[in-house]
């Protein structure tokens, strides 16, 4: 759609607002990584910080999240996100995870949940896409796989600098 | 004497070589360690952990796992005190939210009229929503055995669209809904084809 964008040289409030519309809708689009919708910020304690495409959001109560995103916690940070399939995870401090895919279409029969942890401890209670499809829920970490049939984990992951 | 205190002890924290500012409740283990819990309800589910040399399954509450590497074997699975639980994944495990609100409207046979008895259901949405500061409302419609797949999508999602309109009128803002369909998919009742069952022909209101 928008690479068939051709309007004649017209400066009217109307085209330049379309104008606005189509460079930011556009242009992030061709230059970003797909993202979908996956969930919102429930819970917030000291520093969190979400990066959407390395740039920084403001993280607070509501926030939206999309697949992606670097959700990183401080030292005395914590965060608690729920999934749009009622999917529950938490980061403790010092802490960083992505929701890589998310995708629940029950009416097609799609569902997929792959979370990225990259270190520091988290807390998980599945939603409806565990409930649907327990087989669709992986979480991937720096030490191996997790596959979920349910309902609630947690993880720990060692920091490199104790390994040998 | 405050101050030479802290000194000594910086010195000798410098000397163990191991001086990293440090949080109690949430030590940085020497392995990973992953564990299994029963959920809000006492229910215990089941996690395998698998890496390039070894798979291990876990399917009872407060069964743990600890793995030092990718490529090391996992560790053999171990119940682990509260304490230590606690200790771990304390402040993980505080962090997660309160689980949805969960809200149902039916319908009449066919149509995307709310039965009279449900049409109150849609003020105490409008209340979770703003008690919850919820920016995440999904309104899925429903539909029961009768008619076709594709025509029940159809439907499913009109009853939605309704559902979604009133809340609107009542003030919950555009941006936070999402109107889906799940056709017939998702039978509260289970029955044959064909079938037709009020509590099937629903709208269910997730406040998440």
């Amino acid at each position: 759609m928008c690479s068939h964008f051709s309007s004649p040289p017209s400066f009217s409030n109307k085209a330049a607002i379309s104008l606005i519309a189509i460079l930011v809708f556009c242009f992030p689009a061709s230059a970003l990584p797909e993202a979908d919708f996956a969930g919102t910020v429930r819970v917030v304690t000291g520093s969190v910080s979400i990066y959407r495409a390395g740039v920084l959001v403001p993280s607070a109560m509501g926030t939206r999240i999309l697949t992606k995103d670097l959700i990183e916690t401080g030292p005395d940070g914590r965060i608690g996100l729920m999934l749009h399939d009622g999917t529950r995870v938490a980061l403790g401090p010092k802490s960083a995870l992505s929701v890589e895919t998310f995708l629940f279409q029950p009416a097609d029969g799609k569902f997929g949940l792959l979370i990225k942890m990259l270190r520091g401890a988290a807390a998980y209670i599945s939603g409806e896409i565990g409930r649907y499809a327990p087989q669709s829920v992986q979480v991937e970490t720096p030490v191996g796989i997790l596959g979920l049939r349910g309902t609630k984990f947690a993880i720990v992951l060692n920091q490199p600098e104790t390994q040998p | 004497m405050k101050r030479a205190l802290l000194l000594a002890g910086a010195f000798a924290c410098a000397l163990t070589l191991s001086c990293r500012p440090k949080i109690p409740a949430t030590p940085s283990p020497a392995q990973s360690i992953v564990i299994l819990l029963p959920d809000d309800e006492g229910k215990v589910g089941a996690v395998t952990f698998t890496n390039k040399v070894g798979t291990v399954a876990l399917d009872r509450g407060f069964q743990a796992v600890e793995i030092a590497r990718a490529d090391a074997k996992p560790g053999i699975p171990y119940q682990m005190d509260q304490a230590r639980t606690q200790q771990l994944f304390g402040h993980a495990l505080e962090s997660l939210p309160q689980v949805a609100e969960s809200f149902l409207a039916y319908f009449a046979e066919g149509s995307d009229n709310l039965t009279p008895e449900t049409a109150g259901v849609l003020q105490q949405v409008v209340k979770a929503i703003q008690d919850r500061h919820s920016t995440d409302v999904s309104v899925i419609g429903h539909a029961d055995a009768t008619g076709d797949k594709a025509s029940n999508y159809q439907l499913g999602l009109r009853r939605a669209q309704r559902v979604a309109q009133n809340l609107q009128t009542l003030g919950v803002t555009d941006a936070v809904l999402s109107v889906e369909s799940h056709g017939d998919v998702d039978l509260v009742v289970q029955t044959r084809r064909g079938v037709a069952e009020m509590q099937n022909r629903r709208v269910e209101i997730v406040v998440r």
